[in-house]
């Protein structure tokens, strides 16, 4: 019986997806062209202007470094998001081999890739992580390094769980018995069938991962001062929170609505992409 | 020669130990043999869980049996691989009961359609194009529909594109599983007499797999009745099914319900179900359920008698 | 009175109005179940049967549907009680037996708890009470061993079993109509035929009346006692079950009758075609397309207008009133 399900209030769920795409659009703009939407140059340290209230030529103010603080928060962009998506690229790139094949083949390479993947999760994500920065030691590139090695064994379990789950069906024994090659099975139909929702599941992670990247500034690391960063800007601003909390107000708000408009497009994605599965 | 030829074929399948739980196993099929000549079509009947469809999976090579061969066309299909499995594929293909999950959602039909054509014939897309919208009129498609998505059909026309893939190579054998069980009544007329009408336009071969005993007294020149893994009659021409042998056969025909009210039989309210974990390796599988066990039924697995040309049964009681 | 009404419907519609017009699952439904009577009804998926059911018990799950009409139960209104009110109404005085026996029950709660819940939600007994009428309901069904089975969980029961322990729960209340959804197509024949043997046995036993939605022929030839053929969400035919299967007087339900296999090689006569979409439907009649015997005067023929003689009603322009000779056939 054909019973047809209304989407719930298709109006709002538009509206916040447009308010997200814009938010996001203005983020790339930030990181893209930084140097000309700054007022002042993020690294300029004057300390007679320090800890000021909003004026004509700083205006959210400046820090306890006499740091423009909008022209930190614009620079910073680059670092904050940029890095998280380039984690969150790599991240899925390799689960999406690793799982794929770990799911498809089965057997012996499957056994083994699981228990590496029960390995590394018998430990908890942020001990993980900081002991392999405390390896590598601290630095932007090295907390890339460390985040894509930690995150990406749920993602493969993940992607190992669908592909188990659409390899039983009967579209891909069909497939099979009209000859297809491994090859051609796993790209043109179980891939097509696995990645969307990988997809919404990486957008809606972003978030987290922007998070995890300005957390592990403010332990100082990430990035290595005067760099501009969110984390690091929250860091600085930690001893200042009573007489000029502006200083962390305003990286604050931005990791929020980055993480935020993130879950958004994520929402909207995965009803977009669940709506044309019928 | 016959087409294709089953020896003495079982599949095992074997559940993980736990712990020091004991190891469970499964006899979905055994010891079976079957022969499919070509141009003509076996119906293979068997309720749920009675290993019909691994047989249908082994004979496809989609499982590897534990034991026996498949020998289709002459050649041993199980043993064979890659390349010359691939060369063997052509001429043997499939319809799946489960049509909406037989397709993939996000390809549309000629997608599905030409899978089969781009793996075995390098046409140009114009030609390719011209095979797909040829095999939709054959199997009673519009030509619009080419470039639908499988949530546009009904389930009837779904099986429609299933078959219509099946055909797409002119293949000499197709494994029809279970394929109008969840189809309407009307529906499953016109896909049986479709498959009729293909079988004899290409010369094919079917092996029909079902439960439903009169859709395969329909379409079937020969029937096996398979129990529990095992074949327990096989039966060629046979005009009509009240000659089968076999207890386990003729209680399917008493459990087929008839639309004559007038002719209405004593419907039975008694209770006899076997799980299908109460395997016994000694003796007939259906003893339980059998009113004629014997003694001898408890002892040894009833072998193969010859009642008449072409009529073979697996019973005690018969045959001797 | 042998021959009382339990159950009755006057002039049922279902529809659903969703952006692309009025999905209309039911339209002008008219049926009396009598007590201790089964009334098959026929049809095909997609025909509006479910939602027809559905809509009886009041456990349509879109909010949006609309129901006008009457559905009366023993001369209560059911569309006028409240929520509150029609639950106790469903188990006690309309049961419903579902297809799928395997995802109906808890798998977390023994076959005893499911027994004691649905009872003890309707009187108030103890549970030992209840426990006692659970027993004695099994053994109604003739299941080896109830005690060891009310202590069983679902998932340690095959499908038949399962669905006998439905029969059972359904009949324990002793309610006076029970409705039961395609009760046998999810297990194989041999089962099916037992299982329809233990229901018809009681539910004349227990005089209740039944309303036995399938899609099989068979199934409603051997245990009806009244049939109505469902298409497109109108009842094209109705009459005792004889009468339905050896003159069967609408073209649907001949081509129905003429697309079973009957253990012969007698070449089918299948219905070609698809059934309409039941959105907007029109009220011409649906069947128009298909029909191998349509004629000019069907395309003047509206559905509301109910042909035949006073036990056989047939939904279908050679029929209305007037046509004598058609008439004359049928009688």
């Amino acid at each position: 019986m054909a019973i047809v399900i209304k989407k719930p209030n298709k109006f709002i769920r538009n509206h916040m997806v447009i308010f997200s795409s814009v938010i996001l659009l203005v983020m790339v703009c930030f990181s893209l062209l930084a140097p000309v939407i700054a007022p002042n140059h993020p690294e300029d340290v004057d300390l007679l202007q320090k800890l000021q209230g909003t004026s004509r030529d700083f205006p959210l103010g400046t820090d306890h470094l006499g740091r423009c603080i909008l022209s930190r928060l614009i620079y910073g962009t680059k670092v904050s998001v940029g890095t998280a998506v380039a984690v969150m690229l790599i991240t899925v790139s390799i689960s999406i081999v690793v799982g794929t094949i770990s799911g498809y083949k089965g057997g012996l390479i499957d056994d083994m890739i699981m228990r590496l993947c029960d390995m590394i999760m018998a430990f908890p994500n942020l001990v993980l992580t900081l002991v392999i920065i405390g390896m590598l030691g601290p630095g932007l590139r090295n907390l890339m390094i460390a985040m894509i090695l930690v995150h990406w064994v749920g993602y493969a379990r993940i992607i190992r769980g669908m592909v188990l789950s659409h390899k039983e069906k009967n579209f891909i024994l069909s497939a099979k018995v009209s000859g297809s090659s491994d090859f051609k099975i796993i790209f043109q139909h179980i891939l097509p069938n696995v990645l969307p929702q990988i997809i919404v599941l990486a957008t809606l992670d972003l978030g987290s991962v922007i998070l995890h990247i300005s957390g592990f500034s403010f332990l100082g690391l990430g990035i290595r001062p005067p760099d501009p960063e969110w984390g690091a800007m929250l860091n600085d601003g930690r001893q200042f929170i009573r007489s000029n909390p502006s200083l962390m107000i305003y990286p604050g708000i931005m990791i929020l609505m980055t993480v935020v408009s993130f879950n958004l497009l994520g929402d909207a994605l995965r009803d977009f992409l669940e709506e044309k599965n019928y | 020669m016959s087409l294709l030829k089953v020896e003495n074929v079982s599949k095992v399948y074997k559940s993980d130990r736990f712990l020091w739980g004991q190891q469970r196993i499964t006899e979905a099929v055994k010891n079976v043999d079957l022969i499919i000549e070509e141009g003509t079509c076996l119906g293979l009947v068997g309720e749920s869980g009675c290993g019909k469809s691994t047989l249908g999976k082994v004979i496809l090579g989609l499982l590897k049996p534990n034991e026996g061969e498949v020998i289709f066309q002459g050649k041993n299909f199980c043993k064979s691989n890659g390349r010359r499995q691939y060369g063997l594929r052509r001429d043997l293909q499939v319809v799946f009961q489960d049509y909406s999950s037989s397709v993939n959602p996000k390809h549309n039909v000629e997608k599905i359609i030409s899978e089969p054509i781009r793996n075995y014939l390098k046409l140009s897309p114009l030609e390719e194009k011209k095979k797909v919208l040829e095999l939709l009129e054959i199997v009673g498609l519009n030509q619009n529909d080419i470039k639908k998505y499988p949530h546009q059909f009904s389930g009837g026309q779904l099986q429609r594109i299933c078959i219509a893939k099946a055909i797409a190579l002119k293949p000499k054998l197709i494994v029809l599983d279970e394929a109008i069980s969840s189809l309407d009544v009307s529906v499953q007329a016109q896909i049986l007499n479709l498959l009729l009408s293909l079988k004899e336009q290409f010369h094919l071969s079917y092996l029909f797999i079902s439960h439903d005993i009169e859709a395969v007294s329909y379409i079937a020149d020969r029937v096996a009745i398979m129990y529990l893994g095992r074949i327990v009659e096989e039966a060629e021409n046979i005009k009509n099914l009240e000659e089968l042998k076999h207890p386990y056969s003729k209680k399917l025909l008493a459990s087929v319900l008839n639309p004559y009210p007038e002719e209405g039989k004593f419907l039975d309210s008694s209770f006899d179900e076997v799980s299908i974990s109460k395997q016994i390796s000694c003796g007939c599988n259906y003893i339980e359920r059998c009113e004629k066990a014997m003694e001898i039924c408890h002892q040894q697995v009833p072998t193969f008698n010859s009642v008449a040309e072409g009529h073979k049964i697996a019973c005690h009681c018969e045959g001797i | 009175m042998k021959n009382e009404v339990v159950l009755k419907t006057d002039n049922l519609q279902v529809f659903l109005p969703n952006n692309q017009g009025i999905l209309r699952a039911v339209n002008g439904v008219d049926l009396e179940i009598k007590k201790g009577k089964i009334l098959g009804l026929v049809g095909e998926s997609g025909c509006g049967k479910s939602v027809m059911s559905l809509s009886l018990l009041g456990l349509l799950k879109n909010k949006e549907w609309k129901i006008e009409g009457e559905i009366e139960l023993r001369g209560k209104n059911l569309l006028s009680l409240s929520k509150e009110e029609m639950r106790k109404v469903r188990g006690k005085e309309m049961a419903m037996i579902m297809q799928n026996p395997m995802s109906v029950f808890d798998p977390l709660t023994t076959i005893g708890g499911h027994f004691v819940d649905t009872i003890q939600n309707h009187i108030k007994i103890t549970t030992k009470e209840a426990k006692k009428i659970a027993l004695e309901n099994l053994k109604k069904v003739s299941l080896p061993n109830p005690e060891k089975i009310m202590k069983q969980y679902p998932f340690q029961l095959s499908g038949g079993m399962l669905q006998r322990v439905m029969i059972a729960i359904a009949i324990a209340l002793n309610p006076a109509v029970l409705i039961a959804d395609e009760p046998t197509t999810a297990v194989d024949v041999t089962v099916q035929h037992q299982i329809l043997g233990q229901l018809k046995k009681l539910v004349k036993e227990h005089n209740t009346g039944v309303l036995l939605v399938s899609h099989d022929l068979g199934v409603i030839a051997q245990m009806a006692d009244e049939v109505a053929v469902m298409y497109c969400g109108y009842i094209v035919e109705k009459a005792p079950v004889e009468e339905l299967f050896r003159h069967p007087a609408h073209p649907y339900t001949k081509g129905l009758l003429s697309s079973r296999f009957q253990l012969t090689k007698r070449r089918l006569k299948p219905i070609e075609g698809q059934p309409p979409s039941l959105i907007n439907l029109s009220n011409q009649c649906p069947f128009l397309e298909r029909c191998n015997e349509a004629e000019e005067i069907c395309t003047k023929y509206r559905m509301d207008e109910i042909g035949g003689i006073k036990n056989h009603l047939v939904r279908c322009a050679k029929y209305v009133t007037g046509n004598e000779v058609m008439l004359h056939e049928l009688a």
